[in-house]
């Protein structure tokens, strides 16, 4: 059973500031819950699939220049992006 | 056809009437212009309506080429939208959150630049359930659309905005985005087509990733031909998206539609019936009669996969939600809120506080179903659902079948505000669908009848992967042989 | 694994002793010498530029972007894993790392790991250093964050600024086993590996954070302490030497080495515990569906492999063997890309030892020389200088022309090492061509008979003894040739004047 702190400490892992997680904990319990169903499956032992490619598939190292994002990004100081700082 | 109806011209009869001097770019662009600001009002199918001069410079620029017999490309002008998650250059994409209020895009998605290189003129971006999680539009962050068949009920999602908009004559066709059926959910409660393309065949540079394994860029337009036209332009490899398939680009998805469905094996899938409305069942059981008089054979298949299907999906869609929505931490773009009096973390924290409830929790899901300590039991193991679902379904396609056939949605369109206290019984609204994503496969949705209270219900088809063309002509198939449908109420 | 048995016996032998160091790295290795970013066209190599030039909608993490993985990098990461000795799989794939951190633009990193399968572009390598084996665990490829900048030091200012020009720069990440046995293999090692990816053509070591290295160091059967935040390989081994005698002193006090992570003080050059935060080693690495995974088949091997420049030991093996160099000689030459490709440019079959010898002793300690009186670079913006000067270092002060007649000279016996020396030291000094110093310094050889014979009687006069044993003794002869060289400072044909001797003393 998912606990209200496992649903605090996870938001916090996401970075999401919630009000109140009692808002949330019910719809988030009944999803997990929900999930459980995977148990049932019988996948433990199945193999993942993948779609490949050849290396010359990929791009070619050559530089292009994207002529600057100003206008589209903050620069908030002789082109810094400012942020706070961390503690 | 007079002015006033020229705007409910399907794709392929604006290209034709517009190249053989019928009406203008101009006039159609501009009745269209007209109408969405009439309907607006009523459908909310629209975040954005882009500059309506500059659109008709553009119209104008058409017409002129059309005149002088130069090359207009296959959409002469026509009017798309498309869904707000999709980037187009200079212009607010805010995915239906406010998190992304201030952003502008600095570049355009390829598909944006594929419908403009054909002629394509894109007025406006649509509405949809906040960065696409989903299925009624209800979770944008700027009201809910309203469906045009009755404006008390949902018009499905999350690419209700374009549904709405294609079903309204907003537009002739439109973008949409398809991570678990939310391009053909809102076709099939709008009565208009909806097709997700096989992974990989459409780029997804410049779409806001949601759940980026699975999802793809489809359209939505009022016939199958108008889809298939429209596919045809979008779809292709793409240097910016690794992930496409190397299918030649422009394809032309016309090309044999009309071929029939003679001696084709379509499957019923029981797991996507037994549990569906009475009336929705009835109702595939009719187009299962549709396709075998044009000479399909049909029967019933059982995939024992699919029943799992909808919790392997939710759970991969929440982990790579969670990651793909970390970058909006309001830093380098995004609404303002001033730094001062935070340290990182706390703003971090703050900012993101911004996105809807339903967002909110499908990352505290995803952030749980991934973390070292449960992803076992839940991440891989949806991983390897999904990869078992595929194997099932891929041997369904080898061995016996060419389509795939149930109801789009197992229920009929409800009304606003009647599900969205429930995630879980939402979540079965979607069984139908999210094989096709997590399989890969193609699948489209048709309109095929209105039930008893007026309400649209839409047949889905799915092919096997890149058999896209295929898929095109059984719905076509589908589309001529279904009974008549009433015209949309206005 | 084979360092772990053979730790046991040893702890076993010493007894009572401390328990040995067990000593890890993992080596963060910017490929610089790519021209684009891992997974975006931007300048792999961000130095010299203004601040967020470099940047574009993908390495930004804009909404929308995908990443575009560059094919070199894959080809450059394979081949750095094969020099190392480690087993290419059939498949790479990539990983999301999630965490929040302002310098990363996408909060979460791409990078590799082995969650489903072997799927890092390298692994379970092992390469001799110093005699003992290194065992490699992994060799991956990631994107390196952007930079923070810290706005002044007030406390007040609760600000930082960042520069994004580095997010998303390709970067090998090489991961060792901690197979080290002090700080000398480790050393060795570093310098290896150094000179392995110059000579890749992967990247350029002398660049600022071109190479960056975390530590681990325990004591054997103690607990691990992770040491970051190094800056410089120097700064690695002083570190590695603190905190094992850190951890000595606290294992002869009887207490217990805690397990963490530590930060390398570079200013009071000490360890010093990090503050971890609740949750910050939780990363939930996810597959990254938006590159698909990339086949390296058997024939993109072999292609690689064709295309793998000599390595250095390889090198080594051939100027002993193909040129007679002496080995010490060789071992200098060959570990320095610059000079030893200088000297393949230079060689003949018959200059090469007399090259390889004028390189060595002269050419480099001169280029060096030059080097440290030049102003040291004050910024990060001198960088591009900097770089520069590495890149050729020694072609700046001499051609390859030049050097080649130099030593063809010598080989020939037209000129002596010492005249050689003092040419060298012309011709770098000003520039010109090795027949103009050779011709306005006098330093070719004396050949002409008439004018050594003064020298040689002179020489005979003034060494009777000597003369008188010339007879007898044919290495006294030796010396007088010595004698006549030291006259004519180096200048004397040495075969001529062997000649005059012979004919004056032997009557030949």
């Amino acid at each position: 059973m998912v606990t209200e702190e496992e649903i605090e400490s996870v938001s916090k892992l996401v970075r999401i500031k919630v009000a109140d997680h009692r808002e949330h904990i019910e719809k988030v319990r009944d999803m997990i819950n929900f999930f459980e169903m995977l148990d049932s499956a019988g996948v433990e032992d199945d193999e993942l699939v993948m779609d490949d490619v050849p290396v010359s598939r990929l791009r070619e190292d050559a530089h292009e220049s994207f002529g600057g994002l100003s206008g589209y990004v903050r620069e908030y100081r002789d082109g810094y992006v400012r942020v706070p700082k961390m503690d | 056809m007079n002015h006033s109806s020229i705007i409910r011209a399907s794709a392929l009869e604006y290209v034709r009437g517009v190249t053989s001097g019928e009406f203008t770019a101009e006039e159609f662009l501009s009745e269209t212009l007209s109408r969405i600001e009439e309907a607006e009002a009523r459908y909310n199918a629209y975040l954005h309506v882009e500059d309506g001069q500059k659109l008709l410079a553009r119209a104008r620029e058409i017409d002129r080429g059309i005149k002088s017999g130069q090359k207009v490309g296959l959409l002469a002008g026509m009017p798309v939208s498309i869904k707000d998650n999709i980037c187009m250059r200079g212009s607010r994409t805010t995915c239906g959150s406010r998190m992304l209020e201030g952003f502008v895009a600095p570049y355009d998605a390829t598909a944006v630049s594929r419908l403009n290189a054909e002629g394509g003129i894109i007025v406006a971006k649509a509405n949809m359930d906040e960065f696409a999680m989903g299925l009624t539009t209800e979770f944008s962050a700027y009201g809910p659309s309203r469906n045009p068949w009755n404006t008390g009920y949902v018009p499905g999602g999350s690419s209700g905005g374009s549904a709405v908009a294609a079903a309204a004559f907003e537009c002739v066709a439109s973008l949409g985005s398809d991570t678990g059926g939310s391009v053909r959910n809102p076709a099939s409660f709008c009565s208009v087509v909806g097709y997700k393309p096989t992974y990989g065949l459409v780029s997804r540079h410049g779409l806001v990733s949601y759940a980026n394994s699975i999802e793809q860029i489809g359209p939505i337009a009022r016939t199958v031909s108008d889809a298939a036209l429209v596919l045809g332009v979008i779809a292709g490899r793409d240097e910016h998206d690794d992930t496409t398939a190397d299918a030649t680009p422009a394809t032309d998805y016309l090309e044999g539609i009309e071929g029939g469905v003679e001696g084709m094996r379509v499957g019923i899938v029981d797991e996507m019936t037994e549990g569906a409305d009475p009336e929705v069942a009835r109702a595939a059981e009719r187009a299962a009669g549709n396709l075998e008089a044009a000479g399909a054979s049909c029967e019933r298949v059982s995939l024992d996969m699919v029943g799992y299907s909808v919790p392997s999906y939710y759970t991969i869609t929440a982990a790579e939600a969670a990651s793909n929505l970390a970058r909006y931490d309001n830093l380098r773009y995004g609404y303002d809120l001033p730094l001062d009096g935070y340290e990182f973390n706390s703003y971090v924290a703050e900012a993101r506080g911004r996105f809807g409830p339903e967002v909110t929790r499908r990352m505290i899901l995803g952030g749980y179903v991934s973390s070292a300590g449960h992803a076992g039991r839940y991440y891989l193991k949806a991983l390897k659902v999904r990869a078992k679902l595929t194997r099932e379904v891929a041997d369904a396609f080898a061995s016996s079948y060419d389509i795939l056939m149930a109801p789009t949605v197992p229920i009929l369109p409800f009304r606003i505000g009647e599900k969205t206290d429930d995630p879980v019984s939402l979540f079965m609204v979607d069984l139908n669908t999210v094989t096709a994503n997590l399989t890969r496969r193609p699948a489209v949705s048709v309109p095929y009848a209105v039930s008893a209270g007026g309400l649209p219900i839409g047949i889905q088809m799915m092919a096997d992967s890149m058999q896209d063309r295929t898929l095109l002509r059984a719905a076509r198939a589908l589309e001529m042989r279904r009974p008549p449908l009433p015209e949309v109420p206005d | 694994m084979s360092g772990d048995a053979g730790g046991a016996g040893a702890a076993a032998a010493s007894g009572m002793a401390a328990p040995r160091p067990v000593i890890g790295l993992e080596i963060h290795c910017q490929m610089t010498s790519l021209k684009s970013k891992l997974f975006c066209p931007c300048r792999a190599d961000y130095r010299g530029m203004g601040p967020n030039e470099n940047v574009c909608p993908v390495c930004m993490g804009m909404p929308g972007t995908l990443p575009r993985l560059n094919a070199e990098a894959v080809r450059k990461g394979t081949m750095i894993a094969m020099a190392l000795g480690c087993a290419i799989p059939e498949r790479i794939s990539f990983f999301r790392k999630n965490y929040f951190y302002p310098d990363l633009p996408k909060n979460f990193q791409i990078t590799q790991l082995d969650m489903y399968g072997d799927t890092s572009i390298g692994g379970r390598g092992s390469i001799l250093v110093d005699g003992g084996a290194v065992g490699i665990r992994r060799v991956q490829l990631e994107e390196d964050p952007g930079r923070m900048i810290y706005e002044g030091a007030s406390a007040r200012n609760h600000i930082s600024l960042v520069d994004y020009n580095r997010a998303g720069t390709p970067l090998v990440e090489i991961v060792t086993e901690p197979d080290f046995e002090g700080p000398r293999q480790l050393r060795l090692f570093l310098q290896m590996l150094s000179d392995m990816v110059e000579n890749l053509g992967v990247c350029n070591p002398a660049l600022e954070g071109a190479m960056r290295a975390d530590a681990n160091v325990s004591l054997e059967g103690g607990n691990r302490v992770e040491i970051k935040n190094i800056s410089s390989f120097h700064d690695l081994e002083k570190a590695v030497v603190f905190e094992i005698a850190r951890q000595e002193a606290q294992h002869s006090r009887g207490l217990e080495v805690a397990q963490e992570t530590r930060h390398w003080d570079a200013a009071r050059k000490i360890t010093i515990p990090s503050r971890l935060k609740e949750g910050e080693e939780e990363y939930r690495y996810l597959l990254e569906a938006d590159i698909p995974w990339v086949r390296i088949d058997a024939e993109t091997v072999e292609s690689l492999k064709s295309r793998m420049p000599e390595s250095v030991s390889e090198k080594r093996e051939r100027f002993v063997s193909q040129y007679m160099i002496p080995p010490q000689v060789a071992d200098v030459l060959s570990s320095d890309k610059l000079y030893s490709d200088l000297f393949d440019a230079a060689r003949t079959d018959k200059n090469a030892r007399e090259l390889a010898n004028i390189i060595t002793t002269d050419l480099m300690g001169l280029v060096m020389a030059a080097a440290t009186t030049e102003p040291a670079p004050d910024s990060d913006a001198a960088g591009g200088d900097a770089q520069k000067k590495r890149d050729d270092p020694a072609s700046d002060v001499i051609s390859v022309d030049g050097l080649r007649e130099l030593a063809d000279a010598v080989a020939s016996g037209q000129m002596a090492r010492n005249s050689a020396k003092q040419a060298l030291h012309e011709m770098t000094k000003t520039g010109k061509s090795f027949s103009e110093v050779s011709s306005e310094m006098d330093l070719g050889l004396v050949s002409d008979e008439s004018e050594l014979l003064g020298v040689v009687r002179s020489v005979i006069s003034e060494e009777p003894k000597a003369a008188e044993q010339a007879s007898s003794n044919p290495n006294t002869i030796n010396y007088l040739v010595g004698k006549v060289m030291q006259k004519t400072r180096g200048k004397a044909d040495p075969q001529v004047t062997l000649e005059l001797l012979k004919r004056c003393l032997l009557g030949d």
